[in-house]
């Protein structure tokens, strides 16, 4: 009876106060919002970070940050199963919440109030300056991809993760990264940290290439989220026999590797910058960032073995096939209309690279499962005769799928230079004569 | 044995106090904020026995937060409040408090970027803003030196307008009586 009186007075008090204060005029659609946003590069000019007004088109609601294509929420949590590099498989709770997003309005322009909304909203742009380009960058319609993920994408903003070990229970947060969670097609920001210089939930490059991602998974996987399931001692002699066990794929090192190494190119398609790291980390100089970049310092597959030329484990793997596509993209200009299409083709030879996998000469190299891939186990290093045979059955069904082209050409050129003769076999390396 | 020196009546007592807020983010993670205040209070009795009205002002002072963000944009927080307060306390061996409080708080919001981020010039983030507050205190006060001197943790319920961010204050107060204000000089 005491706390329900107290709070009949701070609530009588409130209301008091709240009617001193001065309301502010509604926004209206197509929303305007000031954030953070990333004018892509275009010609010589590289791309430019700014701070100012933009209009988010696809915005329904600025309350709940319900867009066309995509919502953000926050207050969820995350029990995670694997973790490997930027994909995150895992289970997604925590009940309906609304987004704590505050703001007022400026002639007519939203104006957050604070770090975390100033964050939601240029995330949300940054999300849609992706969309924006999915179909020039794919062919694929943004309605088809929406279908095959009920209607809507999700974006988890700053999630929490619910962790249980032996009885104790804690609630734990990720920070530096962002994701792409294949299980159910949902994205992932991570919480914003000190170690940041531009924040990875407002980073345009980053986010498309979480996108890239999903790309992968749609064009590879045949939008199939292949899961590989632990088993027994016989299991796993039984999977060693079995090229294609479900889940295999989804756990090769090699492939690891490509599927970052695409969403990498698909970050330069959409943004024009070769580095989708370079600027969310303080220290240019590190060495993992500029490993990434698509134009920096020359390294091979052969020379993948220890961490002393590229630090990134199987995304050194990811960055050879990028820099390739890079190379190949050179003969356009950023942005062009030739650069996209040379994405589409890209794009539609995925999509048949699994197929072609399954056939001669890719499947004549491809290795029988190691004992790490059957029992879903990752590896940390490198294993040069066996990720190379992964790698040229990969690269021999991808390219098959890429129509004769002057780009064709020059990629089989850097891909014959990057992965030599152990990444890049000469027995598929029939796939690259007209 | 009382804790408020009977002669003082009216009493006014001036303090300090160091206060902790909890700030929840879109994590529901918290992060604790401090801040600091200043006072001045007045003890009234009232006609039942050791009872006590206590009406304050309170200054506080809220410095840019610790909250972890990047390091080339945030949108950095600055808060000043006043306060009125009137409580009601039981003077005892200890001194056990109710205080309401009604606060007006300006806040200043700085736009903070470094390369590579550039911010347009025409932007509105950085701006003062006028919020209301209210709020409840629980606290008990342990005094000293005759009562002259009273150490008073406390515990805050409050509600800000436009912000469940922080909801919840725990601190101490630090007050002496000035003997300046007794019948008996």
């Amino acid at each position: 009876m005491k706390s329900k009186n107290i709070k009949l007075i701070i609530l009588s008090m409130y209301l008091m106060f709240a009617g001193c204060s001065h309301s502010s005029s509604r926004a209206g659609a197509p929303f305007k919002a000031e954030i953070l946003y990333f004018t892509p590069s275009s010609g010589s000019d590289s791309g430019q970070w700014t701070v100012g007004e933009r209009v988010l088109k696809t915005l329904e609601n600025p309350d709940t940050l319900v867009g066309n294509n995509f919502e953000i929420l926050s207050g969820r949590a995350l029990t995670i199963d694997s973790t490997v590099g930027s994909l995150i498989t895992g289970r997604v709770s925590g009940s309906e919440k609304k987004n704590p997003i505050r703001y007022t309005v400026k002639n007519g322009t939203i104006i957050p109030r604070d770090s975390t909304t100033l964050l939601m909203f240029s995330g949300f742009y940054a999300f849609e300056q992706v969309f924006e380009q999915v179909e020039a960058a794919t062919g694929d319609k943004v309605t088809d991809l929406k279908d095959n993920v009920g209607g809507r994408y999700q974006v988890l903003f700053e999630p929490t993760l619910d962790v249980e070990d032996s009885g104790v229970e804690a609630r734990v947060s990720l920070k530096l990264n962002a994701a792409f969670n294949p299980q159910s097609d949902n994205f992932i920001l991570f919480r914003r940290s000190a170690l940041e210089q531009i924040p990875l939930a407002a980073n345009f490059k980053v986010i498309s290439h979480e996108f890239g991602h999903a790309l992968f998974k749609r064009s590879f996987f045949n939008q199939k989220q292949e899961t590989c399931a632990k088993t027994d001692e016989a299991g796993v002699e039984q999977r060693k026999k079995d090229k294609f066990f479900d889940g295999r794929l989804s756990v090769e090192y090699a492939l690891s590797g490509f599927n970052e190494g695409y969403s990498d190119f698909v970050s330069y398609v959409m943004t024009g910058e070769p580095n989708a790291l370079s600027g969310s980390f303080g220290n240019a100089e590190d060495r993992i960032v500029k490993s990434r970049s698509l134009s920096g310092d020359k390294f091979t597959f052969a020379q993948l073995n220890g961490n002393q030329i590229c630090p990134a484990g199987f995304y050194c793997i990811g960055t050879l096939f990028a820099r390739a596509l890079y190379k190949a993209s050179q003969i356009h200009a950023k942005q062009s209309e030739g650069l996209r299409t040379f994405s589409r083709q890209v794009y539609a030879a995925l999509k048949s690279t699994l197929s072609f996998l399954g056939q001669s000469p890719s499947l004549d190299v491809l290795p029988l499962p190691s004992k790490e891939a059957a029992s879903c186990q990752m590896r940390r290093d490198i294993s040069l005769s066996y990720d190379g045979a992964v790698s040229s059955a990969f690269l021999s069904a991808f390219l098959r799928g890429l129509p004769s082209s002057e780009e064709k050409t020059i990629l089989c050129i850097e891909l014959s230079e990057l992965f030599g003769t152990t990444g890049f076999v000469e027995e598929v390396r029939g796939v690259c004569n007209p | 044995m009382f804790a408020i020196p009977e002669t003082f009546s009216p009493l006014l007592s001036l303090g300090i106090g160091l206060v902790n807020s909890q700030l929840l983010d879109s994590s529901e993670l918290a992060t604790r904020i401090p801040s600091y205040e200043v006072f001045a209070q007045v003890y009234a009795s009232l006609p039942e026995e050791n009872f006590y009205l206590r009406p304050a002002v309170r200054f506080s002072y809220e410095p840019e937060s610790n909250v972890e963000l990047p390091t080339s944009l945030s949108l950095r927080e600055q808060t000043i409040k006043a306060a009125a307060e009137l409580g009601l306390l039981y003077n005892g061996i200890i001194v056990p408090a109710v205080t309401l409080q009604g606060a007006m708080l300006s806040r200043n919001l700085r736009l903070y970027t470094a390369d590579p981020v550039i911010a347009s010039s025409a932007n509105s983030l950085s701006r003062r803003e006028t919020l209301w507050q209210a709020a409840v205190t629980a606290g008990v006060g342990f005094p000293f030196a005759d009562g002259s001197l009273v150490v008073e943790p406390f515990y805050r319920l409050m509600q800000i307008q436009d912000d469940n961010r922080q909801s919840t204050q725990w601190g101490c107060d630090v007050s002496y009586a000035l003997p300046v204000f007794s019948p008996a000089n």
